[in-house]
């Protein structure tokens, strides 16, 4: 079977996209796929490097490879002198942010009649969204943190939409993954400042009020034959907390702590992990995903209440590391999106004909007219 | 089992039987799961052998590691022969409560996991630089059995003779790895019908390449994957080991979607299998 690995791209998440890239190209089964890189130049172009499997390749100035495009479902490359071409059967996506993330990338691939492993068109192009995602999730029962849209020169009205809110508010940039951009700001200052910042990524921006003493919480789900599997839950511990946490109880302890900077699974009451879990379900069904989908939460310690924050449809290392209680290890979860993605295959549209040619060739004028009769 | 050790104990003694009823091969566990992971150590090894997999591995697989007779923590009370260390490790099995196991095995261990591969619990094997296979005659072994064969002759001194393997070893030990050491088992192979992924160094001169070759020959269903270095190699490549590890047991727990064209990977495929000497490569059986 060949694979198609696409990865890179042109947002700012492309350094990470690379990572996930090699980690996945490590966790693929060489006996049952033959893996075609496919990296995306910041130019937009498209390139096999050479080495792709490892890190050094892409240090440094230019990647070194073979330029290679799709036609159909068919990827074209160069060897030697020669043209080659291999029918793509799957592409595995790891582009993360930007248009490889908000349903561009996946557009494309629909074009091309190739199945892929991220969530479709519509629901990757709302996540991306972090204004109209919240409105979605809102639809459909999620519990979220109100938030406002900003648009550039709408600076006078989040004034006073954040003394509304009450400082310290979080702005961040509307269609920004990670946490690029993103800032708190405590007064008037700081928040044209922090809007400043989130305008050099985006258009638009988000206003929320920001949580003082919150606990983040990531879960993520994967559809398996058909199945969806919601993976248990992680509290990721930002290194700031760790290396504290370090000084408080480790200064003078002897052995080094193992590094792990997450607790998994993490430790919350019950009910709140059955409420997370029970609106990953339903958002990933609802919204008709497929691969994984890593959905992010918070908690606010002072009040309990849960928030969903965001979905990311091509998380960090598609988030195989949020699975392996369940015994999915990261080379099976490969098998996993694969299998599905190429199961659902790519969307049939029912064969239709019309006569709307043959009637604007007679010379009709208002021949769509005509034929929408029938349509 | 019973019966087994009454077998046993007329060849040696009454005694062991009690022995043998009591000694458990000491073995450490880790991690969780259902699905259990059985490493065999090589001679001279001991459980913490395959710490660097075992580490990895520990996330999605319940990882058991015994020590085998005369080796780390299980002491060595009798003279075993290797089905002996295949009726220990099977003990192991039985007070883990495990029914369905997949073995991994490096060198000596490759013995055991051969003799073990008609266990009933044993669902795939995975075997790294496994012993077993008769060796090819040498010039420098012949030389080295007639040096001993003549000392032996005319009674000098053999105590020098033997390999520093052997020359470790308290008596008991020496007469077990004799008769490790002579057991053939070319002959088990033709009947070994569980999945079986075959990871060899390229220059391992212990168990020499041609090792490899002949048991991917003999087992049906066989997978060989060659990389570089010697006897340990397992140990350099921890990562990419434990990938072809995790790949093949899901095949074995979740069933094979080959879709037709993963027998092409192999040599020279630069883009597919970067970072792998290209001398090395990957062989699956045409069934």
């Amino acid at each position: 079977m060949n694979i198609a690995l696409i990865y890179g791209g042109t947002s700012c998440e492309r350094d990470v996209s690379v990572i996930t890239g090699i980690q996945a190209m490590g966790m693929l089964d060489k006996f049952k796929y033959r893996v075609y890189p496919v990296l995306i130049c910041e130019d937009g172009s498209m390139l096999m490097p050479k080495n792709a499997g490892e890190i050094r390749t892409y240090i440094g100035e230019k990647v070194v490879g073979t330029p290679v495009h799709f036609e159909g479902s068919e990827l074209v490359f160069r060897k030697g002198i020669r043209h080659e071409r291999a029918h793509i059967d799957c592409a595995l996506l790891c582009a993360h942010g930007g248009t490889g993330e908000n349903g561009a990338l996946q557009g494309f691939l629909e074009i091309c009649r190739i199945p892929y492993t991220s969530p479709g068109v519509e629901a990757s192009a709302i996540c991306m969204n972090k204004i109209t995602s919240k409105n979605v999730f809102l639809g459909w029962g999620a519990n979220i943190l109100p938030a406002a849209k900003v648009e550039r020169g709408g600076e006078e009205e989040a004034l006073v939409y954040a003394c509304d809110l009450g400082f310290p508010v979080i702005v961040k940039p509307a269609r920004q993954g990670s946490s690029i951009g993103i800032d708190v700001a405590k007064d008037e200052e700081e928040l044209k400042s922090a809007l400043q910042v989130a305008f050099e990524f985006d258009d638009c921006a988000v206003i929320e009020r920001a949580l003082e003493n919150f606990t983040e919480i990531n879960c993520a789900c994967v559809k398996s034959r058909g199945e969806i599997i919601v993976s248990s839950l992680e509290r990721p511990v930002c290194w700031k907390e760790f290396l504290t946490f370090e000084d408080k109880y480790l200064s003078n302890g002897k052995g080094k702590m193992s590094a792990s900077a997450r607790e998994f699974p993490a430790k919350i009451p019950a009910e709140r992990e059955e409420y997370i879990r029970r609106t990953s379900y339903d958002i990933y069904k609802e919204m008709g995903m497929k691969g994984v989908v890593r959905f992010d939460y918070l908690i606010d310690n002072e009040r309990g209440e849960v928030f969903l924050n965001e979905a990311n449809t091509i998380p960090g290392s598609l988030a195989s590391y949020l699975f392996t209680d369940k015994g999915i290890d990261g080379n099976r979860l490969m098998d996993i999106m694969i299998e599905e993605a190429v199961s659902e295959g790519v969307g049939k549209a029912a064969k239709f004909s019309s006569d709307v040619l043959e009637v604007y060739g007679a010379g009709s004028a208002n021949a769509c007219k005509i034929a929408a009769r029938h349509i | 089992m019973l019966y087994v050790y009454f077998m046993h104990s007329h060849i040696a003694g009454v005694f062991h039987i009690m022995w043998d009823m009591d000694d458990c091969l000491h073995y450490k566990v880790f991690g969780r799961g259902e699905k259990a992971l059985l490493f065999l150590h090589g001679w001279g090894g001991n459980s913490s052998s395959f710490a660097p997999l075992v580490n990895i591995l520990k996330d999605t697989y319940y990882c058991i590691c015994p020590d085998f007779y005369g080796h780390g923590e299980t002491p060595c009370n009798a003279v075993y022969d290797l089905h002996d260390f295949t009726l220990g490790v099977g003990r192991v099995l039985e007070r883990e409560g495990i029914s369905r196991a997949s073995i991994v095995a490096h060198s000596f261990g490759g013995r055991v996991a051969l003799d073990m591969a008609s266990d009933p619990r044993v669902n795939a094997l995975v075997i790294m630089a496994g012993a077993g296979m008769k060796p090819r005659p040498s010039v420098k072994k012949f030389a080295r059995a007639l040096d001993y064969r003549v000392k032996k002759l005319i009674g000098a001194d053999t105590s020098r003779c033997g390999s520093p393997d052997y020359k470790a070893l308290s008596p008991q030990m020496k007469a077990t790895f004799v008769n490790v050491v002579n057991t053939r088992q070319n002959g088990v192979l033709g009947r070994i019908n569980k999945p079986t992924l075959l990871i060899w160094g390229k220059d391992d001169s212990d168990t020499p390449l041609y090792m490899a070759h002949k048991m991917h020959k003999g087992i049906s269903a066989s997978r060989l994957i060659i990389l570089s270095g010697g006897h340990f190699c397992y140990l350099d490549h921890a990562f990419e080991v434990t990938g072809y590890i995790r790949n093949f047991l899901n095949g074995v727990y979740y069933g094979v979607d080959s879709g037709g064209s993963g027998r092409h990977i192999g040599r020279g495929d630069g883009n597919a299998r970067n970072g792998v000497d290209p001398a090395c490569g990957i062989q699956d059986k045409p069934q």
